[in-house]
């Protein structure tokens, strides 16, 4: 077999699974910045050639060195390829790109099959197919003729100033851009004890391919498997090439152990809370001031643990908004549309839970964009745009959020067509002609709901936004829409930075303790100086400088008896992502960090509500979302 | 686990041959019986947090040595007029579907063992089905025990959809 026990075989797999795995993953974005090259009609850069050909030769290698021969027999057909490419004999047509994507979906799901232990029959047919269009790519690669161009370009070493912005982070296989593990392994000092020595090998790749890829030796693609060396499965992969400014040293964290430190330091500012503003301190007569010096001094050092805690279980959203170059390709040739997809604020870092919660919402409105949103190249030109259309993808950090864009320039959301389908889908009474722009964008949020002319394979089938809500939803986030006739639309996500701790204001109705989300709160007023009008038919409003609010009484909402009158009450002007509504409260107790916890199963998820929370006296708050408050407020009325 | 002559899960549970370990609690003067099986603890009324707008006889929260757990107050789920909670009121935490759950009753009596054979089907009212989460009843003790299905008394029948038990 493979001469190996079986113990030390599953640990060299693993390694060989999670190398594969990163490496595939830069391929993927490597090949797409690629793609986008040869769309904007600049030469490949050779260096991003060169890393795309030397990672599928290293899982190459290892797959020889196991064993798996389906994965060896498409990455050698994919590395041949993309030899071609590299010297110049053939072009990076479009079809030479979707049969390298082809090898790259192959080797995933191989990977995970062979994860699995699964039978490999299904494997082997379509590592058949798979090699037979990889076949036809390099017959069609042979025989396309090299435009000058290419073969001038690449004779003055190119270095296109539009990659210089990228060439740093993508030819890499390492670089710390995985949403999987959030810290890189370069020193695997919490694994278990190495077979072989700390020492790595170097990489087989990089003793063939050497940074400055002009001085590669020619005969480097025709290796078989069985050149890989016996040190494979412990080697670092290409770390020769790392720059010298990646000297960052970082180790592989198991994630569950993150989300249990997490957790624990959710238990520490609870205990340090119960400390610091223990009841009994108000009993004491002593004089507190070291007491007082010393909890500040707690407070500090706790905060700062929580703030390491969470900057680790972050990472850049780069591997999701990459995953998003691939979507739109795929979806390009499907729709025979042409869309150019820009990435910025790849660097914006977000919590690993959400990368993988936003990755489904995120493929969802890319295919809603690219069915509804853009036009076929002919409408385009007929509207006297760019045949090629623009989707722009973009994270940045605003307050606590992080908040996501998707912007195209499509045809926008067409109202009509919108109110037309909501008609019949009893969303609407009457003709919903008045209704303001943004309450008929919200029908597109109702179940089932789908606007689609034609019921296409790629969007339309009715799941679509209500899904994209609830997912994001499900991480306290928003989802809001805008659009402008003609012009296109933009989506925007906004989701907490972290679900675990919240800058929480905490207030009190009758009994009852409730922590309010600390940005959502804008100011706060004593009850008596404002004027309160009632309106016919219910619902009070006040008046506060120039503006009306909708006053919300969290008594009435929540079937509490209030302590105080309207004039004793205090009103807190709350964001809730649509108004700003006046909350009514008895009394502010203060600012706290609050340990967010969910509401058992068994209560199940409460319009208003996003968690509850155990303050320093041992009762439980809720924690109130103003968000979705307004939902409770009508259900209510 | 498997007892060949249940039909639902909660029978299934805590039932022995010869007799069934039960615990006994009064609300509003009739006494009642869980299976002892199910119970983890039983823990005097404590501040708990109103949680609208979920079942209707879920009163709130309370906090259990840090961990957040529903109570579920049984007069409301019997239809039976609310009273304050007082020093006798008592919370029975009960583990039902793997889930820790809080029954507020008005007093917690004992824990017997009510022979099989004592039990009787849930005797019905001019054909009319008794309250899904009644067991049985028996006498024990010179007073009648109505047991009770801590499982159905948590859920609705409809909660059921889905659940292999």
């Amino acid at each position: 077999m493979n001469g190996f026990e079986p113990e030390e075989f599953r640990e060299v797999l693993d390694e060989f699974l999670f190398e594969s795995r990163e490496m595939l993953r830069e391929v993927e974005s490597t090949l797409m910045e690629l793609e986008q090259a040869r769309l904007g009609g600049r030469t490949p850069e050779r260096e991003s050639v060169d890393a795309v050909f030397r990672a599928f030769h290293s899982v190459k290698g290892t797959s020889g060195f196991l064993g798996f021969d389906h994965m060896v027999a498409v990455t050698h057909r994919a590395e041949s390829l993309l030899d071609l490419v590299r010297k110049n004999e053939a072009e990076l047509s479009e079809s030479l790109v979707t049969a390298v994507c082809d090898a790259l979906d192959f080797a995933s799901d191989a990977l995970s099959v062979i994860e699995r232990s699964q039978s490999d029959e299904a494997t082997a047919a379509r590592a058949a197919l798979v090699s037979e269009q990889l076949e036809a790519a390099l017959d069609e690669a042979r025989r396309a003729p090299v435009s000058p161009k290419r073969a001038g370009a690449s004779a003055t070493a190119p270095a296109p100033a539009a990659f210089a912005a990228i060439a740093p982070a993508a030819p890499a296989p390492e670089a710390p851009a995985t949403e999987e593990i959030s810290v890189t392994m370069l020193n695997p000092i919490i694994r278990s004890a190495p077979p072989a020595p700390e020492v790595a090998v170097a990489h087989p790749a990089a003793a063939l391919a050497p940074l400055v890829a002009d001085s590669l030796p020619d005969d480097a693609d025709d290796d078989a498997p069985e050149e890989a060396p016996q040190g494979a499965p412990r080697r670092q992969t290409a770390k020769a090439e790392r720059p010298a400014e990646e000297s960052r040293q970082a180790v592989r964290v198991d994630v569950d152990k993150l989300d249990a430190l997490m957790n624990i330091v959710g238990e520490l500012i609870l205990a340090e809370t119960m400390v610091t503003h223990n009841d009994a301190l108000h009993a004491l007569d002593a004089d507190l001031e070291g007491f007082h010096k010393a909890s500040l001094h707690l407070s500090r050092v706790t905060r700062t643990v929580q703030d390491i805690a969470m900057t680790m279980r972050m990472s850049p959203i780069r591997g999701t908004f990459r995953k998003m170059l691939r979507v739109v390709r795929d979806l390009s040739q499907k729709l025979g549309k042409s869309v150019d997809l820009q990435l910025s604020g790849e660097d914006t870092e977000v919590d690993r839970n959400l990368v993988e919660a936003i990755a489904d919402p995120l493929v969802h409105i890319l295919r809603n964009c690219m069915d509804h949103g853009i036009e076929t190249p002919a409408e385009r030109v007929a509207a006297g745009k760019d045949a090629t259309g623009c989707v722009v993808l973009s994270a940045r950090h605003q307050g606590g959020e992080v908040w996501i864009t998707i912007q195209d320039d499509g045809r926008g959301l067409h109202r009509d067509r919108i109110l037309d389908r909501a008609r019949k889908q009893g969303l609407v009474d009457g003709t919903g002609d008045a209704m303001p722009d943004a309450a008929v964008w919200e029908l597109l949020f109702a179940p089932g709901f789908s606007t689609a002319v034609t019921v296409t394979d790629v969007s339309g089938r009715g799941v679509g936004m209500d899904v994209v809500r609830r997912n994001i939803a499900a991480v306290n986030g928003t989802v809001q829409l805008s659009s402008r006739p003609g012009q296109g639309m933009t989506v925007t996500l906004r989701i907490p930075l972290t679900l675990a701790i919240i800058d929480g204001m905490l207030i009190q109705v009758g009994p009852t303790f409730y922590a309010l989300p600390l940005p959502a709160i804008r100011e706060s007023y004593a009850g008596r100086s404002a004027v309160r009008t009632a309106m016919p038919g219910g619902g009070d409003f006040v008046q506060l400088r120039d503006e009306f609010l909708p006053l919300v009484r969290l008594a009435d909402l929540h079937g509490l008896p209030s302590a105080s009158a309207d004039e004793d009450s205090i009103l807190i002007v709350l964001d809730t992502g649509t108004r700003p509504v006046a909350l009514v409260v008895d009394r502010i107790i203060g600012q706290r960090q609050t340990v967010v916890k969910a509401l058992p199963a068994y209560i199940g998820t409460l319009p208003g509500v996003s968690g509850c929370s155990i303050l320093s006296n041992g009762d439980i708050s809720l924690i109130l979302d103003p968000r979705t408050l307004l939902e409770t407020a009508r259900w209510a009325a | 686990m498997e007892h060949p002559m249940s039909s639902t899960p909660a029978r299934a549970e805590g039932a022995t041959p010869s007799a069934r370990k039960v615990l006994t609690f009064t609300v509003q003067d009739t006494r009642y019986a869980i299976a002892a099986a199910e119970v983890r603890e039983i823990v005097g009324m404590q501040n708990i947090t109103l949680v609208p707008g979920t079942r209707h006889y879920v009163r709130g929260v309370i906090n259990l040595r840090g961990q957040v757990v529903p109570v579920v107050d049984v007069r409301l789920r019997f239809g039976v007029e609310p009273r304050d909670y007082d020093e006798r009121t008592c919370v029975i935490v009960v583990r039902v579907r793997g889930t820790d759950i809080g029954l507020a009753i008005d007093s917690v009596d004992d824990v017997l063992d009510i022979p099989e054979s004592a039990i009787e089907p849930p005797p019905s009212l001019t054909g009319g089905a008794a309250a899904p989460y009644v067991i049985g009843v028996a006498e024990a003790r010179e007073s009648v025990v109505i047991l009770l299905s801590a499982d159905m008394l948590l859920y609705e029948s409809a909660d059921l959809a889905g659940y292999a038990g």
